[in-house]
């Protein structure tokens, strides 16, 4: 099964993140609490997808989205929002992510989205 | 208190937009979210919470704080883990998260009305605005067994 790096400032939303994900059978390969640690695991582990939270502290997630992209062309990268960050999503979207997921987390939504964005080849 | 289709007596526009973000966050109680009224207040709460600003057309400081010891038992809930206390780290970051949901849907509601607004990261402690503060209003709600407080305020 498909391997996901979570990205995310709060540990609460990793955990129901990473919940939702694992009751459907996907791999959590990490979890890094801002950019840097996310840029630095993505090359590490080399996840199927991150789940990258917009803001957070030290690097936010534009900023780290873009050095993956960077680093690996093929990355699939989906934006974790609050609803109401409209002009940050354009701008993900822009930069190369895949999709977006916005707070608070619909399931059956979150594992819609990873599913379209792995069969996106 | 009502259930989650109940619309607040005395709801203004924050409160019924309000009310709606609530109900998304259903899910994450298992049915065990009630509401009660919007009423006019003084002051933000004291105590251990978590504040968060939303910016827009309107600047709107939202905040989510315990009237009676409640708020520990709803975060923990929320997060599907027992925190020893409301102070402890990890209790404070569910409290954020969950103001940040609350915030979230609210914000998408009020994009429904074209207006846009941008959420900052939820901040811990008292809530003290700098600017001057408009209105400010207090929604009533039990995650659980207590009650808690979701207040907002609009600035000048």
């Amino acid at each position: 099964m498909a391997s996901i790096l979570i990205v995310d400032d709060s540990k609460t939303s990793r955990k129901l993140l990473r919940e939702v994900l694992e009751e459907n059978g996907f791999t959590i390969a990490g979890e890094a609490a801002d950019g840097e640690e996310g840029f630095k695991m993505y090359k590490e582990l080399k996840p199927d997808v991150v789940t990258m939270d917009i803001t957070m502290p030290r690097m936010d997630g534009i900023e780290c989205l873009s050095l993956i992209r960077h680093a690996d062309e093929n990355a699939k990268v989906i934006m974790i929002t609050a609803a109401g960050q409209r002009e940050k999503m354009v701008e993900a979207l822009k930069r190369g992510a895949e999709d977006f997921l916005t707070k608070p987390f619909d399931a059956n939504r979150v594992i819609e989205t990873v599913k379209e964005v792995l069969d996106n080849e | 208190m009502g259930t989650m289709t109940f619309m607040p007596k005395g709801a203004d526009e924050y409160g019924v937009i309000a009310s709606k973000a609530f109900e998304k966050l259903e899910p994450y109680f298992g049915g065990g979210l009630s509401m009660g009224e919007v009423k006019e207040v003084d002051s933000f709460p004291s105590g251990p919470g978590a504040n968060q600003l939303i910016k827009g057309s309107k600047t709107i400081i939202c905040s989510i704080h315990e009237g009676s010891g409640a708020l520990l038992e709803a975060v923990s809930t929320f997060a599907g883990e027992h925190f020893p206390e409301i102070t402890d780290g990890d209790a404070l970051d569910a409290a954020g998260e969950l103001l940040n949901f609350i915030s979230g849907a609210y914000a998408e509601e009020m994009s429904r009305n074209g207006q846009l607004y941008e959420l900052y990261p939820p901040e811990y402690g008292k809530m003290e605005p700098k600017a001057g503060v408009e209105s400010i209003r207090r929604l009533e709600f039990k995650a659980g067994s207590g009650l808690m407080y979701f207040v907002f305020g609009v600035l000048k």
